[in-house]
C-alpha cells in the first residue's frame, strides 16, 4: 500500500470516529466542549511525558484524555455550581488550561523534548513514516493502530444504545423518569470526545479533530430528522470531506488536515444555502 | 529594570485593558467567546493579505486579517437565522472552518517556502519578547480610538446591553453600537494576537468581565473593574514572565487571569455561604 492511502485511510478511520461523537455532542448543544477538550489536553499531555518520560509512551493517551475529561467536568460545574454563562465557563477553562500546558512545557523545556506546536498541529504527512512493528515486519501506520480501537469502541457504545441517547438528549426528564440518567451518559460522551481527541490530533492535528467533529454533525443536523438519521449522515458528510480533501490536497499539494476541514466547511455552507427556508415577503 | 521590559508592559498594559474593557459588552450580550473567533479567523486574511500583495509589511497583514476576523463574526446571526442551528454550534463551526481555510492557504504558501519569512507562524502562539517601541505607539493609538468611541455612547451603550428592545424604541441606532463593538473587538484581537497568540487572545477577552462581575452592581464599575483587572493581570504576567530567561509571557498573564479569577469567586462563594447559613 503507498503512503497516501494510508494517509486516507487513517482520515476516513479518524473521520468516522469524529462524525460519531461529535453529532452526540452538537445535538445536545455542546458543540463548543470539542473545542475546549482539544486545548485543554495540553497538561495532560505534559504530565504524562513527564512522569513515563519519552514521546512514544503509552501513557501519553490516557494522560491527556484524563485532561480533556476534567476540563469538561471543570465546565459543568462553573455552569450548574456558579450559574456561568456556558461560553464564558468554556472560553475560561480552556484557555487557562491551555496557557497552563505552554508554561510547564517552557519551564522545563531544557529537559524535555516537546513543543506545544508539534504536539497541538499534527501534520498528516508523517504518518506513514511513523510505522507499527510486529516482531520486525511493518504492519501499517501507528495513527492507524491507535484509531481503531477508538473507532470501534465508539460504535459499539453509541450505535446499540440508540434509544438511551436519544431520551438523554432531546428529553432528559422524560429520561429520568424511565429510569435512565443522563449523568452517566454525559460523562461518558465527554470520556470518549476526550479520547477520540487525543487519539486523532497527534496525526490528524487539533483542527481537524474539531473541524470534523463539529461541522459534518452541524451538517447533517440542518435536515436529519432524528438521532439515527444524525448519525448516518454526519459519518457520510465526514467520509466525504475526507476522501474531497485528501483529494484536493494531493491535487494542490496542499496540507491534508486543513484541505478536509476545508471541504467539510463548502459542504456546510452548500447544505445550509440549501436548507435556509425562505421568507416570502 | 530595564527598557525592553518597561516597553513590554506597557504595551502589555494597553492591549490587556483594552480586552478588559471589551469583555463587558460580551459577557452582558453572552458572546464571550467571539473573541476566539475572531482569532481563529485572522489567520486568512493574514495569509490572503500575504499572497495578494506579496509584501511582508505588517500593517497591510492585519488589513487583511481584520477583514476577514470581521466577516466571519458577521456570518454569525445569519448562521443563527436557520433553525436547525444553536448559537454554540453557529460558533464551533465557524472556529474552526475559518481556521482550517486559514491552515489550508498557509500551506499553499509553504510550498513556495516564504511563510515563515513572513513570520505568519508568529501568530499561532504570539510573542510578547517581541514588543517593538512603535508596536507600543499603536497600541496606544487603538487603545485611545476605542476608549474615544465608547465614551461618548456610554448611556446608549448601557440601555442596549440591558435592554435592547428599549433602546430600539428609543431611537438609539443599536446598528450602529453592534458594528462599532464588531470593529472594536476585531481590532483589540488583532493587537492581542501578535503578542499572545490565538488561543490566549481569546482569555483576555472572557476573563476580566467574569472576575469583577460579583463584586459590582452597576456598569460603569464593572468596566472600570475589568479594565483595572486587565491591567494588573498583564503587570503581573509581564514580571512572572521576566524572572526566567525563555519564559513566555502571553500564557503566564492568562494564568494570572485565571488565578484572580479563582480568588474572585473563592471569596464571593464563601461570603454567599456565611451570609446564608445565618
Amino acid at each position: 500500500m503507498n503512503d497516501s492511502l494510508w494517509i486516507l485511510t487513517v482520515a476516513i478511520i479518524a473521520s468516522i470516529a469524529c462524525a460519531l461523537t461529535g453529532s452526540t455532542l452538537v445535538i445536545r448543544r455542546q458543540a463548543l466542549t470539542a473545542d475546549a477538550i482539544s486545548h485543554a489536553v495540553l497538561p495532560g499531555i505534559f504530565f504524562a511525558y513527564s512522569i513515563s518520560g519519552g514521546r512514544n509512551s503509552f501513557w501519553l493517551l490516557p494522560g491527556a484524555a484524563a485532561a480533556g475529561w476534567f476540563a469538561a467536568f471543570l465546565i459543568q460545574g462553573l455552569q450548574s455550581k456558579l450559574k456561568l454563562p456556558s461560553e464564558s465557563a468554556t472560553g475560561l477553562v480552556f484557555t487557562a488550561m491551555f496557557a497552563l500546558g505552554v508554561v510547564l512545557i517552557s519551564y522545563y523545556a531544557r529537559q524535555v523534548d516537546l513543543d506545544a506546536e508539534c504536539l497541538l498541529y499534527g501534520e498528516m504527512a508523517y504518518i506513514p513514516l511513523e510505522q507499527f512493528y510486529l516482531g520486525d515486519t511493518p504492519i501499517g501506520p501507528k495513527a492507524l493502530w491507535v484509531l481503531t480501537p477508538v473507532v470501534l469502541f465508539c460504535i459499539i457504545t453509541l450505535l446499540p444504545f440508540y434509544r438511551y441517547w436519544n431520551l438523554i438528549s432531546f428529553d432528559s426528564i422524560q429520561a429520568r423518569l424511565l429510569g435512565y440518567s443522563p449523568v452517566w451518559g454525559h460523562q461518558w460522551l465527554m470520556a470518549l470526545v476526550s479520547w477520540v481527541c487525543v487519539a486523532a490530533f497527534q496525526a490528524v492535528g487539533a483542527i481537524l479533530v474539531v473541524a470534523l467533529m463539529v461541522i459534518p454533525a452541524q451538517t447533517a443536523l440542518l435536515y436529519a430528522r432524528n438521532l439515527k438519521q444524525v448519525w448516518i449522515q454526519a459519518t457520510l458528510w465526514a467520509l466525504v470531506s475526507a476522501i474531497g480533501g485528501w483529494w484536493l490536497a494531493e491535487l494542490l499539494a496542499a496540507a491534508y488536515a486543513a484541505s478536509i476541514g476545508l471541504v467539510s466547511l463548502v459542504a456546510f455552507g452548500a447544505v445550509f444555502l440549501f436548507t435556509m427556508p425562505r421568507r416570502n415577503t | 529594570m530595564n527598557s525592553s521590559l518597561i516597553g513590554v508592559a506597557i504595551g502589555l498594559v494597553f492591549i490587556a485593558t483594552l480586552a478588559g474593557i471589551l469583555s463587558v459588552p460580551l459577557l452582558l450580550r453572552r458572546q464571550a467567546l467571539s473573541g476566539d473567533l475572531v482569532a481563529h479567523a485572522l489567520l486568512p486574511g493574514l495569509v490572503g493579505a500575504f499572497m495578494i500583495t506579496g509584501i511582508k509589511e505588517t500593517s497591510i497583514l492585519l488589513m487583511g486579517a481584520v477583514f476577514t476576523a470581521w466577516i466571519a463574526l458577521r456570518l454569525l446571526s445569519p448562521l443563527q437565522k436557520h433553525p436547525r442551528i444553536k448559537s454554540d454550534g453557529a460558533m464551533a463551526v465557524l472556529i474552526s472552518g475559518a481556521y482550517a481555510l486559514g491552515v489550508f492557504m498557509l500551506s499553499l504558501l509553504q510550498k513556495t517556502e516564504n511563510a515563515t519569512q513572513a513570520g505568519l507562524d508568529r501568530y499561532l502562539l504570539g510573542s510578547a519578547a517581541a514588543l517593538q517601541w512603535h508596536e507600543v505607539l499603536w497600541a496606544g493609538g487603538i487603545f485611545l480610538l476605542i476608549v474615544g468611541g465608547i465614551l461618548p455612547n456610554v448611556s446608549a451603550l448601557q440601555l442596549w446591553l440591558f435592554d435592547p428592545d428599549q433602546a430600539k424604541m428609543r431611537g438609539i441606532n443599536t446598528h450602529r453600537l453592534e458594528r462599532g463593538l464588531e470593529i472594536g473587538i476585531c481590532l483589540a484581537v488583532m493587537m492581542a494576537v501578535q503578542f499572545v497568540g490565538i488561543v490566549l487572545a481569546a482569555a483576555l477577552l472572557i476573563a476580566p468581565a467574569l472576575i469583577a462581575r460579583p463584586w459590582v452592581n452597576s456598569l460603569l464599575s464593572l468596566w472600570i473593574g475589568a479594565a483595572a483587572i486587565s491591567a494588573f493581570a498583564a503587570l503581573t504576567g509581564t514580571w512572572i514572565s521576566f524572572q526566567s530567561p525563555g519564559m513566555p509571557t502571553g500564557p503566564w498573564i492568562v494564568l494570572s487571569l485565571a488565578i484572580f479569577w479563582v480568588i474572585s469567586y473563592a471569596f464571593w462563594y464563601s461570603k454567599r455561604i456565611i451570609f446564608q447559613a445565618k
